[in-house]
């Protein structure tokens, strides 16, 4: 009964079998209880709506003042179907739709929807004066717990009403807006990162619409090519939509609006090609297409997804690291050779340190041996990690740590030499956030070649947006879908 | 590093040692230590890391007296000054300037006030101008073609076996044309060596108005292993 009450009837309109399904012996008494419940004329206005329904005729009220003619052939009228009983203030509204008339209603329950929001239309027609900016409010108000749905299916009316005054508080919008501030600290290579994202996102009829506010502060001399940046954004991340997978026709484009804001987060511009950060972009910058909207990506709150170890590349990109070369002979004996050289024996009569340095020397000719570059994976170190796990049960890197685990002399050198030999074996995902850049030739083979893997922003990176659909919607089970 | 494993806890240690590591890949790996006697030793991997871009590699000799003086000054007021940190923001290459037993780990887009800032303002711009002492180092020349050039008295191991070549045309800020070349140059290391230099495919086919500017990433033994290195053309308009 409530949630019919909270409903309006013609809301109802798709659920006709339920309706025809109701057995008319037990009318009289949940009528009755209705009655009881939320009174005599809202009950008859939904009895009148339903009746309307059955009969196929359409909801829309007729004018009350028109004449019904029957072209005088003296056979008796068709029957018209009841109307439904308005109050008078209510009717006249209706009929005349002038400011006046809507103005002086006093409870717009008992219009049906599209009736509201044609007074609505009508109201907004021109500026609104005080009176007529409550009157708007009002009745977006008589929609109730439905205001928000109601709203984010007419919001071009609602942004209409706010462009004439109405001055409609967000807050009516309940879950299909807000404001998300994320901050965090991530782990990348050893060391802490702060990530910190804002945005403002609102539900509307086709869309969940994403407005990042960037505070661009160029350096002297300097402008940001915004139109340009803004596009790579665009281009990159508006592919997504939010599907009911229960029913896939229902579906939200993930909408991402960069704006420049003095409130957003600030992004200092500079001159020439530098490395960027979340907080810095260079004008020059030969990898701008990339750059910038990884850098966005930040802002929106998502981590980097590169030197990671296993356990964090798992939580952060839901999946197993990519696969490695495939050569399993060859990373076979490579990873023997690092076990070896880690595990070389400390002599009774040497300093600990010394034994170190003789385990980094070690481990030093083993990499320069295999030409492997120092502090980034490629699919043949990728390859080696996996085949040390299998071998050793323990991660490389982790054991790199354990055994290599005190400065042999100068602290600089040893926290550089384990930092890059450690980002050997670690983990970048070639997603947007990862090394999206990353192109060997011959070309990587565990860069799958098809579906998602082919697209820089992957599915988790655009999830937090359709879980936001979801709590709104509150029906449903809603995935992001790359679909445009 | 040798130049870095030379310095023994006997030693009094160097005037300022620098590194700035880290960032997305490639990552920046610079390193600087300036001993109290104006000499200095230096590795260079990205050469975008600082402006204008400078070859990559080994580099040392001596700061001149005037520059050694002002360092000298600044670093003495950083050391008074204690330890210094700052939050990294996503995707920052880490800072880290030692003087004595003080550290400042900061961004490397950090802009401290105060005697760390002094002494970072001394310290990066000879990140750039230490590259005019190459000891074994690479660079870019752009003329008819494109070329790999050796830098400096001593050879540089350079691995060419997966090397990527890339050419923006510029005009102002905006990217009117890319071309793009991966391969190899060199299925073996090579010792570059004084003399050396070897031509880069470089057919970009890139017409019209604006600024050509070449990129190259390639790999170079430090002596501790292999490391990515990126290079590329300085542009005339910053």
């Amino acid at each position: 009964v409530n949630r019919d009450v909270q409903q309006k009837p013609d809301q109802q309109a798709d659920d006709k079998s339920r309706r025809g399904g109701r057995p008319a012996a037990g009318g009289a008494p949940r009528l009755a209880d209705l009655q009881h419940t939320v009174g005599n004329r809202a009950v008859s206005g939904l009895v009148a709506t339903m009746l309307q329904r059955d009969t196929g005729t359409p909801t829309t009220t007729p004018p009350v003042s028109g004449t019904t003619t029957t072209g005088g052939s003296g056979t008796p009228p068709p029957t018209t179907p009841p109307t439904p009983t308005r109050p008078p203030d209510l009717q006249r509204a209706l009929t005349d739709r002038t400011p006046e008339a809507i103005n002086a209603v006093r409870d717009f329950g008992p219009a049906t929807d599209p009736e509201r929001l044609s007074l609505i239309q009508a109201m907004c027609g021109g500026a609104l004066d005080t009176a007529g900016a409550a009157t708007v409010r009002r009745i977006w108000e008589s929609f109730g717990s439905r205001l928000p749905q109601v709203a984010s299916d007419n919001n071009t009316l609602w942004d209409q009403c706010n462009q004439r005054g109405a001055h409609l508080p967000d807050s009516l919008l309940g879950t299909g807006i807000g404001h998300r501030d994320i901050r965090y600290t991530e782990t990348v290579g050893g060391w802490q990162y702060g990530v910190h994202g804002i945005y403002d996102y609102r539900v509307v009829h086709d869309a969940i619409q994403v407005k990042v506010p960037i505070n661009f502060a160029p350096d002297s001399g300097v402008s940001a090519p915004v139109d340009t940046w803004f596009g790579y954004i665009r281009s990159t991340w508006n592919h997504y939509s939010a599907v009911n997978r229960d029913n896939p026709t229902e579906k939200k484009a993930i909408d991402f609006q960069p704006t420049q804001s003095g409130g957003g987060q600030r992004v200092q511009v500079t001159a020439g090609d530098g490395r960027a950060n979340a907080g810095r972009w260079y004008v020059g910058d030969s990898r701008a297409a990339n750059t910038i909207p990884h850098e966005f990506g930040h802002l929106i709150g998502l981590e980097d997804e590169y030197e990671l170890r296993h356990s964090d590349y798992v939580r952060v990109t839901g999946e197993e690291p990519q696969a490695g070369s495939g050569d399993r002979a060859g990373a076979q004996r490579i990873a023997t050779a690092m076990h070896d050289a880690l595990y070389q024996g400390e002599h009774w009569y040497e300093r600990h340190k010394t034994a170190v340095r003789r385990r980094m020397d070690a481990v030093t000719r083993v990499l320069t041996a295999n030409t492997i570059p120092r502090y980034y994976s490629t699919p043949q170190s990728r390859q080696v990690a996996q085949e040390y796990q299998r071998a050793y049960s323990h991660e490389l890197a982790d054991d790199i740590v354990r055994q290599i685990d005190a400065d042999p002399g100068d602290r600089g050198v040893f926290r550089d030499w384990r930092e890059g030999v450690c980002g050997v074996f670690e983990y970048t995902n070639t997603s947007l956030m990862g090394n999206p850049d990353y192109q060997p030739s011959p070309p990587d083979p565990s860069r799958a070649t098809a579906g998602h893997e082919q697209h820089a922003v992957q599915p988790r990176h655009v999830r937090q947006f359709s879980t936001l659909v979801q709590d709104f919607v509150r029906h449903g089970t809603w995935n992001p879908v790359e679909d445009h | 590093l040798s130049f870095l494993r030379r310095r023994g806890s006997r030693g009094p240690g160097p005037l300022v040692s620098y590194r700035r590591h880290g960032g997305r890949p490639p990552p920046d790996r610079e390193l600087l230590e300036v001993s109290d006697d104006g000499s200095f030793s230096m590795w260079r991997t990205i050469a975008r890391a600082f402006d204008p871009p400078a070859p990559i590699g080994r580099f040392a000799g001596t700061l001149d007296p005037g520059a050694l003086e002002r360092l000298q000054a600044a670093a003495g007021d950083a050391a008074r000054a204690g330890d210094l940190t700052e939050e990294l923001p996503a995707g920052s290459a880490v800072e880290e300037t030692a003087v004595g037993k003080r550290t400042a780990t900061l961004p490397h887009t950090a802009s401290p006030n105060g005697p760390w800032g002094e002494l970072l303002g001394q310290v990066r711009p000879l990140l750039v101008e230490l590259t005019g002492q190459p000891r074994a180092a690479v660079g870019l020349r752009l003329g008819e073609g494109l070329q790999l050039v050796h830098l400096g008295a001593e050879p540089l191991r350079l691995g060419l076996g997966q090397v990527e070549v890339r050419a923006i045309l510029w005009e102002g800020y905006e990217q009117r044309g890319t071309w793009r070349w991966a391969g190899a140059l060199s299925p073996d290391p090579v010792d570059a060596g004084p003399g050396w230099m070897l031509e880069v495919p470089f057919e970009h086919g890139l017409e019209g108005a604006g600024e050509l500017v070449a990129y190259v990433d390639l790999m170079a033994d430090d002596g501790d292993g292999w490391l990515t290195c990126s290079l590329q053309t300085p542009r005339a308009t910053p």
